[in-house]
């Protein structure tokens, strides 16, 4: 299968003070399109920073990512912005839903920005696949943990991106809630969807087609 | 106790910039209103102590024995007499020049005469209330004088009103934390704290902000005043002593922290009572009121171009303008309050040069010609010509060498008789009065010298137009800081929300759009203060005796302080859209205070 990620020699150099923190740590990895891969450490090991630097979220100190064969680093703010847009889709541990729309606007809120707005059709699909076309017109504060991470799976899934990544997308969530969600992700990957997702939960990441471990900035494939 | 005061401490400490901000905006709105505080205090000792210092005279059949009984009296220091048709005015100075006492004294003065002696009494305190046009505005000088009120009753008047709109705006800033730590109050509410205590920590903290602004804010405040002074009596001819002379009410100035501590006080304990009277669970949530305007604004818009089959969507066109409607229209409660933080910051430092100079100006205007040391009023009086003095006389006159300039009035119906405000050059004053007088000779005009009545409603226009000058620039910096802190504050609380609609594909510089479509909507605040600002101004302009230049001058202050606080908002932006590009979006995405 064709590479879709590829990292090379990543590094992020947090300083504090006099003191210096590699976050991480000269990492390296590919993903294939279509595969799952999870990124599995303690706490503080570097899995989000590493995580948004694949996302181009925060910027490296040095080294490049290359999604379907794009530097990341080389593209403008703009053609980053629109990137992100159409070929990247965020799932965030604490949601990260805008407060003041709707779930149905939260969740077109990427369809809005960009330049191919999606189908009522697709959108009914996705809605019908998270099982939350009754809580649409709610705002985020009237929806349950599990409601909320379903709507930011929607959001993510939107506009068809080419890679989800996914940080900790049950870390917020209870047992019940969790399983369905992995179930969902489970079977957006096996739709095809590549997915990245960071988690500590060894029972998840064995779900992965490709298991990391992270520790002290530096990553092994396992 | 000790604990939870120290949690209070500890969380200033922690949100340090969030404090820094009420700290400099308590400071600012802690200048304007000393500032102001300090000009009213000047301008009301002024209003009434000069009449202290000035004479009360006293009219009846007096002679030299009567005028020697008045100057025994204890509280006089001079006294002069001056007979014109048989009628003596005894011309008094006290001692004290307290308003407050005058009618003492006036008391014992007449109780050394005899009885039929006891003539009516006056003092020149009431012309100048009227000249100052104070009546009927302020306060009623009448009731001043029946009630020997003092400056004290009236500054603390004016005092109260201040600290009012300052307190308003400091509240406002206090609105901003408590909004941001309500989940936090939620937190300590289910761990067992009181919301006596969840309010003793806001007081302590509102304590803190309060002291360290007061110290901040007092030197510079003091500074100012001195330098404004200093520069505005650089081209003084007037007798210093003439002129209200700014100076700190300490008294007043203590009772503005009191009584803005209290009202802060009250609001925050209304502002936490409102959002703690949920259950905890929902504090700690911090659901907000969005749900009540929600319903008010479906965002059809938002849905017809998010989907390609309900609108040909031009990508040239701003993708974001239907969030922008989205977020403005359900976010009401914010915009209001931001919007009522520019109204009051805007009113503020303009209300205080507007209302410490309209009382004044009419004395001004009145009295710039009546000074001492450098005119002369003549009068012109001739029964066998209706009208006394020519043009060519008046030219004349003006050709003298020290003659500056003169306003001619017309003192009765039937124009007998003509007085002419002359101004003259003290340094030639002499030999122009000498010229004067050969010229009203040769024109058989009569000449009398009366310029002695206005020694103390002397005034320079130009000491008090660098005042209000340096002061108006001075609090109009204030404000500016207020506003940059403000906006700032703003642009900070919103960083997650950005940052988030970044990572799902906004452009950086479409939040230029969203900040400038903000900026419009915050528009009509600054309109309602122009609205709240010039009719009342206006009605000043009205009542009093203003030319032209005063009401220019009040338009042009207005319009450059509504400049600044553009140019300031837009320098604001510029800063923070750097600073947010500077960041990452993940770090920006975890950004709180």
């Amino acid at each position: 299968m064709d590479a879709l990620l590829k990292c090379e020699n990543l590094v992020k150099i947090f300083t504090q003070g006099e003191k210096t923190i590699y976050a991480v740590k000269d990492c390296g990895m590919t993903v294939r399109k279509g595969e799952f891969a999870a990124i599995t450490g303690p706490s503080g090991s570097g899995k989000s920073t590493l995580l948004n630097l694949m996302a181009y979220l925060d910027t490296p100190t040095s080294g490049n990512v290359f999604i379907n064969g794009k530097n990341l680093s080389e593209l403008k703010d703009d053609e980053l912005s629109e990137f992100r847009n159409a070929e990247i889709g965020f799932i965030f541990q604490d949601f990260n839903l805008l407060p003041i729309l709707s779930a149905k606007e939260n969740i077109l809120m990427p369809s809005l920005l960009s330049k191919n707005p999606v189908s009522r059709s697709y959108f009914n699909e996705i809605i019908e696949l998270l099982g939350i076309g009754d809580r649409l017109e709610h705002l985020p504060s009237e929806l349950s943990g599990g409601q909320r991470q379903r709507v930011a799976i929607a959001r993510a899934l939107i506009n068809k991106p080419s890679v989800i990544f996914a940080d900790e997308p049950t870390g917020n969530l209870d047992r019940e809630n969790s399983a369905e969600i992995i179930s969902l992700m489970m079977s957006l990957h096996s739709q095809g969807c590549t997915i990245i997702m960071v988690t500590h939960d060894m029972d998840i990441a064995s779900k992965a087609d490709t298991v990391y471990r992270m520790t002290d900035g530096v990553i092994l494939k396992l | 106790m000790k604990t939870y005061l120290s949690y209070g401490v500890r969380e200033m400490v922690k949100r340090k910039r969030l404090f820094l901000f009420i700290i400099l905006s308590f400071t600012s709105v802690m200048i304007v209103g000393l500032n102001t505080g300090i000009f009213m205090y000047g301008f009301l000792q002024s209003r009434i102590e000069q009449a202290g210092q000035d004479y009360h005279f006293m009219l009846g059949r007096l002679d030299e024995s009567d005028l020697e009984i008045i100057r025994s009296v204890d509280c006089v220091e001079s006294v002069r007499g001056e007979e014109v048709s048989g009628t003596v005015t005894a011309y008094i100075i006290f001692k004290d020049d307290f308003a407050g006492k005058f009618k003492i004294y006036a008391e014992e003065v007449l109780e050394a005469l005899d009885p039929w002696e006891r003539i009516p009494y006056y003092h020149n305190e009431k012309i100048y209330y009227d000249a100052a046009g104070v009546t009927g505005f302020w306060f009623n000088p009448i009731y001043m004088e029946s009630y020997n009120y003092n400056y004290l009753d009236i500054s603390i008047l004016i005092t109260i009103l201040f600290s009012f709109a300052a307190s308003a705006g400091v509240l406002l800033c206090f609105h901003i934390k408590i909004s941001s730590t309500t989940t936090e109050y939620g937190i300590l509410s289910s761990l067992g704290m009181k919301k006596r205590q969840v309010f003793m920590i806001n007081l302590l903290q509102l304590f803190i902000c309060e002291a360290i602004s007061f110290f901040i804010a007092f030197p510079i405040s003091y500074i100012v005043m001195e330098v404004s002074s200093h520069i505005a009596k650089k081209n003084l001819y007037s007798l210093e002593s003439n002129l209200f002379i700014v100076k700190i009410p300490y008294a007043d100035v203590l009772f503005a922290l009191i009584f803005m501590f209290a009202f802060i006080g009250f609001g925050i304990g209304l502002m936490l009572k409102a959002k703690l009277k949920m259950p905890i669970n929902y504090v700690i949530k911090d659901i907000k009121n969005i749900n009540v305007v929600y319903s008010g604004y479906s965002g059809k818009k938002f849905e017809q171009l998010a989907f390609e089959s309900e609108s040909e969507k031009d990508t040239s066109k701003s993708s974001i303008a239907p969030y922008i409607n989205i977020y403005n229209k359900r976010n009401f409660y914010g915009i209001f309050y931001e919007s009522m933080c520019r109204i009051f910051i805007m009113v503020l430092p303009i209300a205080a040069v507007v209302t410490s100079i309209f009382p004044l100006r009419p004395m001004i205007a009145s009295t710039k010609y009546l000074n001492q040391e450098d005119c002369v009023v003549i009068d012109f009086i001739d029964t066998f010509n209706s009208n006394p003095i020519s043009e060519s006389v008046k030219e004349e006159i003006l050709s003298v060498n020290g003659v500056v300039s003169y306003r001619p009035e017309v003192s009765n119906l039937t124009n007998e008789t003509v007085v002419l405000h002359i101004n003259l050059d003290p340094d030639l004053r002499d030999s122009a009065l000498s010229e004067i007088e050969m010229i009203c000779d040769e024109n058989y005009l009569g000449f009398t010298n009366r310029y002695q009545i206005t020694r103390n409603i002397v005034t320079q226009s130009s000491y008090y137009f660098t005042l209000y000058i340096c002061e108006g620039i001075f609090l109009t910096i204030c404000s500016g800081i207020i506003i940059f802190l403000l906006n700032t504050y703003v642009f900070s609380s919103r960083k997650p929300e950005f940052a988030l609609i970044r990572v799902l594909g906004l452009k950086s510089d479409e939040i230029k759009k969203i900040l400038m479509r903000d900026s419009i909507l915050l528009l009509p605040a600054y309109v309602l203060s122009m609205i709240i600002y010039y009719p009342i101004m206006f009605k000043f302009f009205m009542m009093g005796e203003f030319d032209l230049n005063i009401f220019m001058y009040i338009i042009s202050f207005g319009i450059i302080q509504a400049a600044v606080f553009f140019a300031v908002s837009l320098l604001s932006y510029r800063y923070n859209l750097r600073r947010f590009a500077k960041s990452s979006i993940s770090e920006n995405l975890n950004k709180s205070y």
